[in-house]
């Protein structure tokens, strides 16, 4: 502990505390403009200049370190001269060109008024630079407005680890210039804004919305792509949203976006959004459904009543005619946590069937699965900051991270930087993590669990396993050996292709930099051997003893916004809500005595079942949330024939889909920035999404429209439900829908709106209103006692190239879109950037095939089916391996993927299949 | 005074750039010297330049920045007359500035 006075306030620091820190914990606002708390201090301002009694002139606070008995004075007459002369300075070569900017966040504005001056009265008259002189389509470049701060430099290389702005020139002539003074796209800018966000003088701003001056009101909601869970604040003028700011509030991001979440919010005001309730003209001619479903006739507007009669009528119709387990009820991980909740009580309450399941069984079922069978709880085990600060090594294996968890992906660039972090990847592809790795193992697709074993194989033979933790806190050690010995380092490198040398180094890097965490995603989950490979995983890290601490764990990303949060809410065949199993006969009664009913116990049919068995006659109509199966689906030409087949189909969604050409009757419901409720990031915390704007045309909350479906079809008889504590769909908003989740989750029980608009941070498991939430599982003590070590066992993927289909293709995304691209199509700065489906192929295959200048595109053929897109020849894929992405409907990587599905969780192989490949 | 204004112009093209006084006050500095030996200069500038040497001295990062004011505040306090000559009188009186563009 240090002791100073700050202008006569005595002062208790830390001994590496600077002068301005010591400042800010006694409220003491000294100005500063170079300086961000986020970014290391660069002292080039000197607005922060402070005196300290005895010291030879003035000091910077933000770089000054507090020493004892220091006796300082921020303000005084001759500190305000010095500042309106450092301040004057700026302005003088500040130039406005009159665009209508965001004043409010100008701190040179700020401090400039602070301390007396109008910055229009200083500022300069003459344009040194052109303005907007950068064609990045989302950022703003006017270097008239620059103060060389460099908060962007150090935002790019600090916060995004990505290195796009440096300091050209010297002396007066310096500016701020992208990579080699080039575009800032040429100079590897990712777009996600950081630099923006810092800049303190609006010399870069945000290009979609540059012209449009300040909010009239900013709402923190969370971002509605991916499971990292950002918050930020949506700008509302008129009632639309025009821009998305950070909010250094952020319990996930802090100030950090991506492109997506800071760019890619104007879908929400597309004129395709859904505005009316459509219903087919069949249905309202009292027709049957004719077989094709061009002959079902147009589209008719009609009102909410006509519609949703309709839709109870027919699901009435399937449930008493066919029985209940006719009917599907596909919910939405873009959805929130209440939405969902409503969705898998409609299913088991209101229909009485199993059937409720959404596109989580598409990308994580078998982690679910998988680390619900090994450990009892099938999330993500530790928080991303605490492996950013804890963690000594991370392995990545299946996740393109920082395309697809971006600010996950950043984070962990910043701990390679900053911490030393041994970073590991392994992947078939040499995705962009590769350049902050120390090691980059590119085995086979599908051979992940031969590679995982024989990490397990050697750590075991060097001695390397954390014996008391496999003792005290494991069990079944012994078969496990069993089956390790069978993945010898020879046998596995023949099998993954990964030369025996680097498999022991791997292990060398993991074991002397512990606790390593390991992070996975799709590249893991989509295989026929999806459960497995998360045994395997879960298992490597039993062995090193890598669970229950700090900085350690598996940590499976999960894809959506809320996917997290629809698994937690009971949408899935064999749990309820909190993962309370169908099949367990205390949690049926206890749900039939909330809900009033009785309950069926046979483990429903899932999305990739439900869809193939329309063609036994097994599934008749299907009530789908907010999903795309026409699209993310495999083999997307059997799907759409059996969308066909149906006899009804409502979809309640914000745009007209690829899966709307097959519904009966199309519901409009409301975007993130129109809905009050939470989602459940990948890191288990519950978070407020908050109503910005208000529903557009006759759109409805998707809670409302639920609700509204059950009551009719409750008061269409046929299934008896009685006054139970939770039987009603009265609900006055979605917080009261919370309330119940708390009632009959466990996990969620001290989980409330209230609580979260409070500011409190909470991850599940949250038993109790005064419980603070769990950011570490299994500390102590697995969720289901000892850690089960289970045998992985390497099997082929179900389709291998042969010489008919002699190319392995393997599927993702890229950071630009999102899934089915429906609303990131819908942005037209994202489609500026990447327009079109590109197929990754390398250059050994592009010369093979014949790839030129001007024969660029691809022909590519599966057993199911063929597309054709441009290439794009990079070395991020190897020989013999293709990727492409599922975003863009005409060259849809799922026309040529493969419906084989993992036994147990039903995951398809998405990440291999079989095709060929020509040039057209 | 064309001394100071050789010195300055050292220390603007020297100035890294990193810190406001030096990156832009050295710059501004010359700009008025330059004025003054093409026989544009007015008495404020030596009020301006005066400012501009102590704020080089108080408020810049480093040395460099820290003595580029000291030509200017010599010459004001020991040369002054020879200055004032360059704006009242329109002359050089040793003969060195163009005392025209
Ligand atoms: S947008 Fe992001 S990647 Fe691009 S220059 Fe700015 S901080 Fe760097
Ligand atoms: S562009 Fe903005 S953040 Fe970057 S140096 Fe200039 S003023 Fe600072
Ligand atoms: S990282 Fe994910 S949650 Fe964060 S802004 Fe990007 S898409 Fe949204
Ligand atoms: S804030 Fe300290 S020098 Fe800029």
């Amino acid at each position: 502990m240090t002791k100073l006075t700050i202008n006569g306030i005595e002062i208790e620091a830390e001994s590496n505390w600077t002068i301005l820190k010591a400042a800010e914990h006694a409220d003491i606002t000294i100005p500063t403009l170079c300086y961000h708390k986020d970014l290391s201090p660069t002292g080039a301002c000197r607005m922060c200049l402070v005196s300290v009694k005895g010291a030879k002139g003035l000091v910077t606070a933000c770089t000054t370190p507090v020493s004892e008995g220091m006796e300082i004075q921020t303000e005084n007459e001759a500190l305000t001269s010095s500042r309106q002369s450092v301040l004057k300075l700026l302005l003088s070569v500040y130039h406005d060109k009159g665009y209508k900017p965001d004043e409010t966040d100008n701190e040179l504005f700020q401090w400039a008024r602070h301390y007396g001056l109008d910055p229009y009265a200083f500022m300069s008259s003459k344009a040194r630079y052109e303005v907007d002189s950068d064609p990045n389509p989302f950022i703003f470049v006017d270097m008239n407005k620059c103060i060389l701060c460099t908060r962007c430099v150090r935002a790019c290389s600090e916060i995004q680890g990505r290195f796009v702005w440096g300091v050209s020139e010297r002396g007066f002539d310096s500016r701020i210039v992208a990579g080699m003074d080039e575009d800032m796209l040429d100079a590897r800018c990712e777009s996600c804004g950081a630099c923006v966000a810092y800049c303190p003088t609006g010399a870069l701003s945000l290009k979609p919305t540059i012209n449009i001056g300040p909010a009239e009101k900013k709402v923190t909601t969370t971002c509605n792509y991916c499971g990292v869970g950002c918050q930020f604040d949506l700008n509302v003028i008129d009632d639309k949203v025009v821009r998305v700011t950070s909010n250094p509030a952020a319990p996930a991001n802090g100030m950090h976006l991506c492109v997506k979440g800071r760019f890619g919010f104007s879908f929400v005001h597309h004129s395709d959004r859904l505005t009316k309730p459509l219903v087919r003209e069949y249905l309202l001619k009292g027709e049957a459904r004719p077989a094709n479903k061009a002959d079902r006739g147009n589209w008719v507007e009609t009102s909410w009543d006509t519609a949703l009669d309709i839709v109870a009528d027919k699901l009435v119709a399937a449930r008493d005619t066919f029985g209940p387990d006719s009917v599907g009820v596909l919910s939405s991980a873009k959805c929130t946590n209440e939405e969902n909740y409503l969705m898998n009580k409609f299913g088991r309450q209101v229909i009485g069937t199993n059937n409720v399941d959404h596109c989580a069984r598409l990308c994580h079922s078998s982690t679910v699965a998988g680390l619900a069978t090994a450990l009892g709880s099938g999330a993500m085990t530790n928080p991303m900051n605490d492996i950013y600060e804890n963690a000594n090594s991370i392995l990545v294996i299946g996740s393109n991270t920082t395309e697809q968890h971006p600010v996950f992906g950043a984070k962990m660039r910043q701990a390679v930087l900053n911490r030393n972090v041994q970073l590991v990847v392994a992947d078939p592809r040499r995705i962009e993590l590769c350049e902050f790795a120390v090691m980059h193992i590119q085995q086979k697709p599908g051979t992940d669990i031969a590679l995982i074993n024989g990490l397990v194989n050697i750590i075991l033979e060097k001695g390397y396993e954390d014996k008391s933790f496999i003792e005290e806190r494991t069990e079944n050690f012994d078969d496990f050996v069993e089956n390790i010995k069978k993945y010898p380092p020879e046998k596995v490198s023949q099998i993954t292709g990964v030369p025996v040398s680097q498999l022991y180094q791997a292990v060398e890097i993991m074991v002397k930099n512990a606790p390593l965490a390991v992070f996975w995603a799709m590249g893991i989950t989509q295989h026929t051997v999806g459960v497995h490979n998360v045994f395997a995983l879960a298992d490597l890290q039993m062995v090193l003893g890598n669970f229950g601490i700090p900085g350690s764990g598996v940590n499976p990303l999960r894809g959506q916004n809320n996917v997290q949060g629809a698994c937690d809410m009971g949408c899935l065949v064999n749990v309820y809500p909190g993962y309370q199993a169908v099949t367990v006969e205390a949690a049926q009664q206890k749900f039939e005595a909330a809900w009033g009913t009785t309950l069926s116990n046979k483990v429903g049919r899932t999305v990739t079942e439900l869809i193939p068995d329309v063609i036994e006659g097994k599934t008749k109509a299907l009530y789908i949330l907010g999903e795309n199966p026409a699209m993310t689906d495999p083999d997307s030409n059997h799907v759409r024939h059996c969308l066909e087949e149906l006899d009804f189909m409502v979809l309640q969604d914000i745009f007209p889909t690829e899966t709307s050409a097959y519904a009966d009757v199309l519901l409009p419901g409301v975007t993130f920035a129109e809905k009050t409720g939470t989602y459940t990031n990948t890191e288990r915390k519950v978070q407020m999404v908050r109503q910005a704007i208000s529903e557009r045309g006759d759109a409805r909350q998707d809670w409302e429209i639920t609700a509204v479906i059950a009551k009719k079809v409750i008061a269409r008889g046929g299934r008896e439900i009685n006054e139970a504590p939770y039987s009603s769909w009265d609900y006055a908003d979605s917080g009261e829908i919370m309330a119940e989740v708390a009632a009959l989750t466990p996990s969620y029980g001290g989980i409330s709106h209230q609580r979260l608009n409070a500011g409190e941070v909470l991850c599940w498991p949250c038993p109790d209103p005064t419980h603070p939430g769990t950011p570490i599982l299994h500390i102590g003590k697995f969720t289901r006692g000892k850690g089960n070590l289970i045998p992985a066992i390497h099997v082929d993927p179900s389709e291998l190239p042969d010489k008919d289909y002699p190319m392995m293709l393997t599927t993702g995304r890229v950071i630009y879109h999102w899934h089915s691209g429906e609303q990131t199509r819908r942005v037209k700065e994202l489609l500026e950037i990447y327009g079109e489906a590109l197929i990754e192929i390398s250059p050994e295959d592009a010369a093979v095939i014949g790839l030129n200048e001007e024969i660029n595109k691809v022909k590519v053929t599966s057993r199911r089916g063929e597309i054709i897109a441009h290439a794009w020849v990079t070395n991020r894929v190897p020989e013999g391996l293709i990727y492409g992405n599922f975003h863009f409907p005409e060259s849809n990587i799922n026309y040529l993927t493969k419906a084989a599905l993992d036994p147990i969780a039903k995951i398809p192989e998405y990440k291999v299949s079989a095709v060929k490949i020509v040039a057209v | 005074m064309d001394l100071a204004r050789v010195l300055i112009n050292f220390f603007r093209v020297e100035s890294c750039g990193k810190c406001t006084p030096c990156r832009i006050g050295t710059k501004r500095a010359h700009d008025l010297l330059e004025g003054i030996s093409r026989g544009k200069g007015t008495l404020e500038d030596l009020d301006s330049l005066q400012a501009l040497s102590q704020e080089l001295l108080e408020l810049s990062n480093c040395g460099l920045g820290q003595t580029a004011g000291t030509p200017i505040k010599d010459m004001l306090a020991y040369f002054r007359a020879e200055v004032e000559a360059h704006i009242r009188l329109g002359i050089c009186p040793v003969g060195v500035c163009p005392m025209h563009d």
